[in-house]
């Protein structure tokens, strides 16, 4: 098991290597560089910057060096000293922006993993368990219309139907009151009591996607000759299914991480923008539209790196239940 | 009474029985089996896509989904820029089929009256029930192009008179939402085919080569992959579509998100290219074939080729609706096609806030075109899997 | 010597938006104690479905419609009848895998893969036998070195997948046995496994029945194996027994046509080469809404008789020490069975077996 890990872990490496790569290519998209964009804007809205300023900002970000230069110098800051470099937009550090958005982000991402799990397993269970029955047929359908809605849709027409028939507008995670206050317990309640719509919106694709794997995985284990062992066994109907079926069933409850984790993400982002969070989507929105490049690259590159992350953990937890995979690998 | 024959076994008898047992044979079904085992595999794949009734339904939608988006300056009764002064953020025309003193009649229209609530200052629309305007088929109306050619100024529905007919209501600009959702599905719904095309070129380029050569290339390639499918979708599809400039035209900007939308997605269909391609060298049939001295290219349209085909139909057709979702997903941020194109996304963007859509919640509308889109085409996907599947019962 | 298994008239019915199938169609056998009952027939005769109704573990959308299934616990008291009982009360559980276990054709597939052997093993005679956990492990360590398995206190806590084909049946058979069952139901137990295996298993099978005492039935298409292991045996065809007999007297001297031809399908030492080997043409036909008189094979049967084995149903007949199906030995008729298929019907079954 622990060569297993290793082994894992060392597959990541490359990965995030590559990752990086990509991310600097995509800072490095748009025409003409961004120090220049940056500093005809200055210039545009009338700040003046002297020849030396402008030369210290090129020494700074090695725009005199290659290209290849470029990213070591950006890699190496991330990697040596934790620095993901500045933002232009809000002329602050890349770090300080996202200091308080990317744990909210984390926590509502993990929030909305946590719902999925928490509805799509049951659900599949009955669904499966009483296959062509009239709650499979509702689940079966509502999950289509999950699947077919992105969740920024879901997101105006929740923000809608609420609005209309109570006046309220549930925006962001926190109340008016607590907003900018310090954190204090009142502050986490009101956050609870906020932040389970976001959580329940972002999480009805990944739950609708969850559903159908897993009822689909769930059919073909009942039909299998371990569960009519089992119940020849004389082992009671519940107890069996728990044991034998469901168990095997619920492994792709870890080894779908890899594709819900980064759905969730990427659906967070937008639906984070129309309810006005404050996480890294609205940040990345504002990035990306205004060409702040490092901001931008780095929340890619940080999600990209949490979804990596997520994979291993998942793939971790799948060896570790299923001791055919075990098997397997080591051979 | 019980008569009881000796049981006498010897060749003669047998040699009898086999030709009576050839003769008595049930054939009554043959002709029906017959077909079954000649049949083409794309007629075996038709007869069971037939018995997917919500397939069926998919196709028909869809069908007809895209002939109103081609003809859209038929269907949709004005132009996407033909502003109604007055009418800005007017609520969906309501069509009547009864007159005011409870007769019925052929559908009309009332035209509408702004006045402003003194209280609340919001606009209010009122009927204006003094004239009544007929809707017409089959009128004329603004000059277009059909099908960017035939000049007409043909419409399937219009108003005789000077009221607008607003089926879905008005945007902020006096602008007709049900031409304009008609008009952006085009943009919608075609930039699937666009998106997916090229990532079936570059997922079956990439992932066969993959397959065919192996080793590094097989590794190298993997990676890439591996990398791809790890960074969340959107967010990438954000950072590319910023480095688009913005001062590209309609057209550029439509090539532009179109390859964004496709250097992300091919990384799926590679996979499960490479995948079926390194399952199919090692089937028996694939051998025997190399076995008989079948050349290469042979045994490739012949034999691996119809194989994945169906795979790959399957693949591209849920690939499609990932690729309008991302579309609108962009356009909506106003990272992806940008107005005066005309999309659902581009539409669902007056919809951004809650101030926009309590005041026109109609602007949701174009919204449930991408839904039923996308559901429609799951359908058709589910339909054909199941139909292609030859393992299945 | 005593019977502890009697089925009587046993009717199984699967009802399919196709119709209604007729899985069993009035079975009738009994079955000794330590002595060995084989079913053989082709796939689709019902032989599955007989062993499944026995155990009450009849797949949906499948239902016992009639008939009785009488289990003698002991020689001298009164039977239990299987067949009304609830499937999935405790009544029928107490019984299965306690009194009458079951072994499967797949022991590829019949453990569970994330499961060690010896958790499936011990988990049965936690069921019945004893509450403690360290003496179920001794039991389990104990029923593994019986059925040949070397080195059982390392094995116990292997995966199905570490053990081969013939190792995997051998636990599978510690299993069904670790609770002392009277009936032991084998349902082609050597099919998917090679042939040397395949005399183990029997020979193992054998030897623990010298040893427990256990009655076994065993299913199987395979006439080798029921000529080595079966006293009796009794011969299906679409969903009923043709033949019933001594397996001496059924091999030596078949009467229904069917079982001749399918002895006769068995290639021979010192038959001469070049000869052609006898087939029965055609396959079973799936019993779905066929005609509610005839003789099932009377399509097949190159003795058939028109107007006759059409027509009529042939009963079971004894004649010259052994039962037979068949209008070339008897005329007499099976009686006419009413069973109601309605949903009405079905649903009377169903409350009736729920008392």
């Amino acid at each position: 098991m622990l060569a297993y890990i290793v082994r894992r872990f060392l597959i990541i490496i490359p990965l995030l290597v590559l990752i990086s790569i990509i991310v600097f290519i995509v800072i490095q998209l748009p025409p003409g560089d961004y120090l220049t964009t940056y500093i005809s804007s200055l210039r545009a809205s009338g700040v003046e910057l002297d020849e030396r300023e402008i030369e210290g900002l090129i020494r700074q970000y090695g725009l005199d060096r290659s290209v290849t230069e470029q990213y070591f110098i950006w890699v190496g800051g991330i990697v040596l000293r934790g620095n993901f470099g500045w933002s232009f937009q809000w002329q602050r550090s890349v770090n300080d922006v996202l200091a308080s958005r990317l744990p909210m982000t984390l926590a509502v991402g993990l929030a909305s993993l946590f719902f999925v799990w928490l509805m799509a397993i049951p659900i599949a269970i009955i669904s499966a368990t009483r296959q062509y029955s009239l709650f499979d047929y509702v689940f079966t359908f509502i999950g289509f219309i999950g699947l077919a809605m992105p969740p920024f849709l879901l997101a105006l027409v929740v923000l809608w139907i609420v609005y209309s028939t109570t006046g309220v507008a549930i925006t962001g995670l926190f109340s008016r009151e607590f907003a900018e206050a310090p954190w204090s317990f009142a502050k986490v309640l009101d956050l609870m009591r906020n932040a389970w719509v976001p959580v329940v919106i972002i999480g009805i694709a990944g739950t609708a996607g969850l559903i159908r794997v897993l009822r689909a995985t769930l059919l073909d284990e009942l039909r299998k000759q371990y569960v009519v062992t089992a119940r020849a066994k004389g082992l009671a109907e519940n107890k069996l299914l728990f044991k034998y079926p469901i168990r095997i069933a619920m492994n792709p409850v870890f080894s779908t991480i890899g594709w819900i984790l980064p759905g969730l993400i990427s659906g967070q982002v937008i639906v984070a923008i129309v309810l006005n969070l404050q996480t890294v989507g609205p940040a990345l929105m504002r990035a990306t539209l205004a060409q702040d490049m490092y901001l931008a690259g780095s929340i890619v590159l940080i999600l990209a790196f949490l979804t990596v992350i997520g994979t291993f953990i998942s793939d971790l937890l799948l060896a570790w239940l299923d001791p055919r995979i075990r098997y397997e690998r080591k051979n | 009474m019980a008569t009881v024959k000796e049981s006498k076994i010897d060749e003669g008898t047998l040699a009898s029985a086999d030709e009576k047992l050839l003769a008595g044979v049930d054939e009554s079904r043959e002709p029906e089996l017959e077909k079954w085992f000649t049949a083409s595999q794309g007629q075996l794949i038709w007869w069971r896509f037939k018995k997917h009734k919500m397939a069926l339904i998919g196709i028909a939608v869809l069908a007809l989904l895209y002939f109103v988006s081609m003809f859209a300056e038929f269907f949709g009764p004005y132009g996407t820029t033909q502003r109604f002064a007055a009418y800005e953020n007017a609520p969906p025309t309501r069509i009547r089929f009864r007159t005011e003193e409870g007769r019925f009649r052929s559908p009309f229209i009332y035209g509408l009256t702004r006045t402003v609530d003194r209280a609340t200052f919001r606009q209010v629309f009122t009927d204006d029930t003094s004239v009544m305007y007929d809707v017409k088929f089959f009128t004329r109306g603004e000059q277009g192009k059909i099908l960017w050619l035939i000049p007409s100024n043909l419409k399937f529905i219009g108003v005789d008179g000077d009221v607008p007919l607003l089926i879905f209501g008005a945007d902020r600009l006096g602008r007709d939402l049900f031409s304009r959702t008609l008009h952006g599905s085009r943009l919608s719904l075609f930039i699937g085919f666009g998106g997916v095309f090229l990532s079936f070129v570059l997922g079956t380029l990439l992932g066969g080569l993959s397959g065919y050569f192996g080793g590094v290339v097989d590794d190298v390639i993997q990676r890439m992959i591996d990398v791809l499918l790890s960074i969340p979708t959107i967010p990438l599809w954000m950072a590319l579509a910023a480095a688009i400039p913005r001062h590209w035209g309609v057209t550029q900007t439509y090539f532009a998100i179109t390859l964004v939308l496709a250097v992300v997605g091919w990384a799926g269909l590679a996979r499960i290219v490479r995948g079926k391609l390194l399952a199919l060298r090692e089937e028996d049939f694939v051998l025997a074939a190399r076995i008989f001295g079948s050349r290469q290219l042979y045994i490739i349209r012949r034999h691996l080729l119809p194989n994945f085909m169906s795979y790959l139909i399957v693949h591209i057709t849920l690939a499609i609706p990932a690729t309008i979702l991302g579309e609108t997903s962009l356009s909506f941020l106003g990272l992806g096609l940008q107005p005066p194109a005309v999309s659902w996304g581009v539409l669902l963007r007056d919809a951004q806030n809650i101030t926009a859509i309590a005041q026109r919640p109609w602007q949701l509308i174009p919204g449930a075109f991408v839904v039923i889109a996308v559901l429609m085409f799951s359908f058709l996907g589910d339909g054909l899997r199941d139909a292609a599947d030859p393992y299945k019962s | 010597m005593a019977n502890i298994l009697e089925v009587k008239d046993l009717r199984t019915f699967f009802f399919l938006e196709e119709g209604t199938l007729k899985a069993l169609d009035g079975v009738s056998f009994s079955l000794e104690r330590n002595k060995t009952l084989g079913i053989i027939g082709e796939s689709g005769c019902g032989k599955s479905v007989t062993a499944q109704s026995i155990l009450r573990i009849v797949p949906h959308p499948g239902r016992i419609m009639s008939g009785e299934i009488l289990f003698h616990k002991t020689d001298s008291g009164e039977p239990v009848d299987l067949a009304t009982y609830d499937p999935f009360g405790s009544g029928i559980r107490d019984i299965r895998g306690a009194e009458i276990s079951m072994i499967f054709q797949e022991p590829m597939t019949s453990l569970s893969p994330v499961h060690t052997i010896g958790n499936q093993i011990i988990e049965t005679i936690l069921l019945h036998r004893t509450p403690d956990k360290i003496e179920a492990r001794e039991i389990a360590i104990e029923m593994l070195a019986k059925v040949g398995i070397s080195n059982p206190k390392q094995r116990i806590d292997e995966y199905p997948y570490q053990l081969s084909g013939g190792m995997r049946q051998r636990a599978m058979i510690a299993m069904a046995l670790s609770c002392n069952p009277a009936i032991l139901i084998a349902d082609e137990p050597t099919t998917a496994l090679d042939v040397t295996v395949q005399a183990q298993i029997l020979e193992l099978m054998r030897s623990l029945q010298d040893q427990f005492g256990m009655g076994i039935i065993c299913i199987t298409h395979n006439l080798g194996v029921i000529a080595e292991i079966a006293d009796t045996v009794a011969v299906m065809y679409l969903g009923r027994i043709v033949e019933h007999g001594t397996a001496e007297e059924v091999f030596n001297n078949p009467m229904h046509p069917y079982t001749r031809r399918l002895l006769m399908s068995i290639p021979k030492l010192g038959k001469k080469a070049g000869t052609r080997l006898a087939t029965i043409k055609g396959t079973v036909p799936i019993p779905l809404n066929r005609p509610p008189r005839e003789c099932g094979f009377f399509t097949r049967c190159p003795e058939a008789m028109a107007g006759k084995c059409n027509v009529k149903t042939p009963a079971l007949v004894e004649t010259h020490g052994h039962s037979v199906r068949c209008f070339l030995h008897s005329d007499e008729e099976e009686p006419m069975v009413e069973i109601d298929e309605s949903r009405k019907g079905r649903r009377q079954m169903l409350k009736e077996t729920a008392k």
